[in-house]
């Protein structure tokens, strides 16, 4: 069964700090990263980042990184091409094809650091959030945020029952492969329909029972959720503190350096 | 002393399969009572016929000596004295944690906030399951999925505990803690009902 970032959220001890906190340090960081004119403090605020999700949130390194490879891959196409076709200034290197210049310039070389810190940054923020807060706390996030009761009831059994017929979705394709369901395209069709409503009918069947089960409970129509208080503490304060200090002292020092000239 | 009767039950599912007929059945409080039968018998639709979701089209559910009317205090009362545990965990387990579904019980008789989480803390340790509280059901086994089942129900201190097939889908170890938390309950003086297809275990 692979592992969902949600998995790994639940298993992160950083679960159990104060939801609001963490949103103010990711949108921080965000934020900042976005206003910088230098990559350092983008860059600066990914490390931080990186290694409160890794070390205090005990995520797994190598998973980390993986899960990173994603968007950093995608900034790096991106970063050739704002390198080559954007900004102004003296030429660094370049080379010919049939007679167009492709040529890298101080500024595009820069602009393309930028960014390449930016999305770094913004990205190491919000895999922060997400490997540290599982959906469960979310709900109580939801809550709090006023939305609609129903909304986040509906949110609350979406969410356990994902799992529920994810396993019933598996266990149906299994027993259609490994009867030939499978085997070419227009059988394959054929299958996915059937498992397709297969499951709706379940689906619906299940919606019926948990009905049954829950009036047994004597429901009353209203889902109230339990939420956990989770105070902040007073390291946690200092830690934040003294990296929003950093962060931004960091933002004023460095507000004209670029990495060539 | 019985404390739920049944005279003459009879009902019928919509699409005309007759599921029970002439039922009369008297549980006595403090006993443990195995309904034994093949499947299809009808052992889950008397279940449900008696804690009030389904109405039957003859006969009488008469509990503490009062014949069941189907309005829904009468109802919610019942509910709270009659817990039901389903044979498939998953038809019962709804909420993102397992504090929180074993808390929805409670919560929903209306208790006061402190009265809750202490009786949820007291049901889990019970059943064992208080370090598991704060995981997502689909992270547990199904003997411990089972085991939240069971304090979902029990948590709302009911009088009369049933489950439908309790020991389907457990591996042994499963089914011996669940058989050994039933002694447990029964102790308590609470009526267990059960029914399964294994008759040796509806001996034991």
């Amino acid at each position: 069964m692979h592992r969902m970032m949600d998995d790994y959220a639940l298993l992160s001890p950083l679960r159990y700090t104060n939801n609001n906190l963490k949103m103010i340090i990711a949108a921080f960081g965000i934020l900042v990263g976005v206003s910088s004119t230098s990559p350092i403090p983008p860059l600066f605020i990914a490390l931080c980042m990186s290694f409160a999700t890794v070390y205090l949130g005990k995520t797994n390194k190598k998973v980390y990184l993986q899960i990173l490879g994603a968007p950093v891959g995608f900034s790096l196409a991106g970063i050739v091409i704002i390198a080559f076709f954007f900004g102004t200034g003296p030429e660094l290197f370049g080379f010919d094809v049939f007679g167009y210049r492709f040529s890298v310039n101080t500024g595009g070389l820069n602009m393309a650091f930028l960014v390449l810190a930016r999305t770094l940054g913004g990205m190491c923020c919000l895999f922060f959030l997400a490997l540290t807060t599982p959906m469960v706390e979310l709900f109580s996030v939801l809550k709090a945020w006023k939305l609609p009761d129903v909304f986040v009831e509906l949110s609350m059994l979406i969410y356990r029952y994902i799992f529920v017929f994810l396993d019933v979705a598996i266990s149906i394709k299994f027993a259609q492969s490994t009867r030939l369901g499978y085997k070419d395209m227009k059988t394959s069709f054929h299958s996915l329909a059937m498992l397709s409503s297969t499951l709706f009918i379940r689906a619906w069947e299940q919606g019926e029972k948990l009905f049954v089960s829950m009036n047994s409970r004597c429901y009353s129509g209203k889902l109230v959720l339990f939420e956990a208080k989770r105070p902040v503490k007073a390291p946690e304060i200092v830690l934040t503190a003294a990296y929003f200090l950093s962060v931004l002292l960091l933002l004023y020092f460095t507000k004209n350096v670029q990495m060539v000239y | 002393m019985a404390i739920l009767e049944t005279t003459d039950l009879k009902y019928t599912y919509p699409d005309g399969t007759l599921a029970v007929e002439g039922i009369s059945v008297s549980i006595e409080k403090g006993k443990k009572i195995a309904f034994v039968g093949p499947n299809g018998s009808g052992k889950s639709t008397l279940f449900l016929l008696l804690n009030g979701t389904l109405e039957p089209q003859e006969g009488k559910i008469i509990f503490h000596g009062k014949p069941l009317l189907y309005d829904t205090p009468s109802l919610r009362k019942m509910r709270k004295s009659i817990g039901i545990v389903f044979q498939n965990s998953d038809d019962q387990i709804f909420a993102p944690t397992v504090y929180q579904d074993v808390a929805f019980g409670p919560t929903n008789l209306e208790m006061p906030e402190e009265e809750v989480v202490a009786k949820v803390n007291e049901t889990l340790e019970y059943v064992g399951l208080l370090e598991l509280k704060d995981k997502p059901p689909h992270h547990l086994s199904g003997g411990q999925k089972k085991r939240v089942a069971v304090a979902g129900v029990v948590v709302m201190e009911p009088e009369v505990i049933i489950l439908d097939e309790p020991l389907a889908n457990l591996d042994p170890v499963g089914a011996d803690e669940i058989l050994d938390l039933l002694n447990e309950l029964n102790q308590f003086e609470k009526t267990i009902v059960i029914s399964t297809h294994d008759v040796d275990f509806a001996y034991s």
